[in-house]
């Protein structure tokens, strides 16, 4: 009850309580990784670093729920079995005039479905979109930690 | 005696009519104001005392409340702004265009009756005080700022109260229509951006808008490089991924753990290990029905447990799990799960 109201609750309740969704985020990623353990114990590092990766931000991407267009637009694009392309590249040459004019542009890129949501909608999910992020860091690295001790 | 009572007939006649001369004309005054009606033009508002501040306001409602703040009117709180935003609402109506107006018109009915009552009592304080050369002035003003009311108590019948946003315009600002959207779209960005900077760390300081994205940006590619680095380390620790997860699904949970909850563990575990083991993309199945049981938040919160005894995690983690573990909608959240096809 406690978690569902959480779930629930996220767009209106200023507390931000993730309870729930930590808790589905770390049960569907620990058993996308068993999967992928057991599917592909041949395929290089690298594969299997893409999968987990993917399998992060599905997991992500599920925990959220339908609820937040950023989730949607990922859902979307892991449906589609594209390649999850993230533009990792700092523009090296970026000088700050460039930055500062097109920030919410930048912005977009790095939040999934950006580009079409205007100013506003762009940084509530930029919040919505940090949260689960450093969500999913910490379990990944508890992860980690928990398997490499 | 006839000619002086003729006289005194004549000055109590001559005043009277110069009153009424002085009403009628503020009264057609306002009709004529009303039919054209120029929000922006608040030269309408013939007799102004000195002192008035008309930045951006309407004039008649902000002249009666000068003149409240003058005569101390200290018996009930004089609303100037509403009567303001009345006059707004009012224009925006005839516009036609504004939600926000019809809003404040259905905000207002409970306040106009007070105004009315307020502003027949302003009457009776300047009929007692006798000041005849302002006095007309502030009687026009009442008027004006009475008729102004009940135009607005008129106006509220057809609108939808409960569908629009409420808004205030403050004293000295805009109330454009335009102007107001662009103040609730700037409220609301920045908002937003109080938020953001909650949540990113070391963002208490920045105060500007451009410095805060750049932050944000920041921080967000710092986020996904992490998610990447992490799943590269994980990758290649791998190998030993699933011993050690097996061990703990299996094997540690009977000592951690007694009590009921185990019975009804063992047999679902027992199932559950070649489900997976075995398990290709369509055996999703199983692993759900699994964890739609009811002891399956103990299985969970069981696994969780281990893992974090194992690699003394942060204490925070461990703590959000077991707080969260009344864990009785997880069968309610997993259907979200169990709908959507499975990306691998």
């Amino acid at each position: 009850m406690e978690s569902k109201s959480s779930t629930t609750g996220n767009r209106d309740n200023p507390n931000r309580n993730l309870h729930g969704s930590k808790t589905m985020m770390a049960s569907h990623f620990l058993r996308a990784l068993f999967r992928i353990q057991q599917t592909s114990t041949s395929s290089s590092s690298a594969g299997r670093s893409r999968r987990i990766r993917r399998a992060a931000y599905a997991s992500m991407a599920y925990s959220a729920g339908t609820r937040r267009a950023w989730s949607r637009a990922l859902l979307r694009k892991l449906r589609s079995r594209a390649r999850l392309r993230f533009p990792r590249r700092l523009s090296r040459a970026a000088t700050p005039q460039r930055r500062d004019m097109d920030q919410a542009q930048v912005l977009r890129k790095l939040v999934p479905g950006g580009p079409s949501m205007d100013d506003c909608k762009l940084l509530e999910e930029t919040a919505d979109y940090i949260r689960f992020l450093t969500t999913q860091v910490r379990l990944m690295q508890t992860v980690m930690d928990s398997v490499s001790s | 005696m006839y000619s002086a009572k003729q006289s005194e007939d004549v000055v109590g006649r001559s005043t009277k009519s110069a009153l009424m001369a002085h009403s009628a004309a503020a009264r057609v005054a306002e009709e004529s104001s009303r039919n054209t009606w120029d929000p922006l033009d608040y030269s309408y508002n013939i007799s102004l005392p000195q002192d008035q501040e008309t930045n951006g306001l309407v004039a008649g409602g902000m002249s009666a409340s000068c003149l409240s703040e003058r005569y101390q009117l200290g018996s009930a709180p004089f609303p100037p702004h509403k009567a303001v935003i009345s006059k707004h609402s009012i224009e925006t109506n005839i516009k036609g265009n504004k939600r926000k107006g019809q809003a404040e018109c259905g905000a207002l009915p409970s306040q106009s009756p007070e105004d009315r009552a307020q502003n027949v009592k302003a009457e009776e304080q300047y009929d007692v005080s006798l000041k005849s050369s302002s006095k007309h002035p502030t009687a026009n003003d009442e008027k004006k700022r009475k008729n102004e009311v009940r135009l607005g108590s008129n106006n509220q019948s057809p609108a939808s109260k409960d569908d629009y946003i409420h808004v205030r315009a403050k004293r000295g600002q805009a109330t454009n229509s335009h102007s107001l959207a662009e103040r609730i779209r700037r409220e609301k960005i920045s908002e937003r951006m109080k938020l953001l900077q909650d949540l990113v760390p070391g963002c208490s300081k920045i105060n500007g808008k451009a410095m805060m994205l750049d932050e944000i940006i920041n921080y967000v590619q710092s986020l996904q490089r992490q998610v990447e680095f992490l799943s590269m380390k994980l990758a290649a620790v791998n190998p030993e991924l699933n011993f050690d997860l097996e061990q703990i699904l299996s094997g540690d949970i009977h000592s951690c753990y007694g009590g009921s909850a185990i019975p009804a563990i063992g047999p679902g575990m027992s199932s559950f290990q070649p489900q997976l083991y075995g398990s290709t993309l369509q055996r999703i199945t199983q692993p759900e029905m699994f964890y739609s049981a009811p002891s399956s938040g103990d299985l969970l919160q069981a696994s969780f447990s281990q893992i974090s005894n194992m690699s003394q995690l942060p204490i925070a983690w461990h703590n959000d799990l077991q707080n969260t573990l009344p864990m009785n909608s997880i069968p309610n959240e997993t259907p979200t799960e169990r709908n959507g096809i499975n990306p691998f």
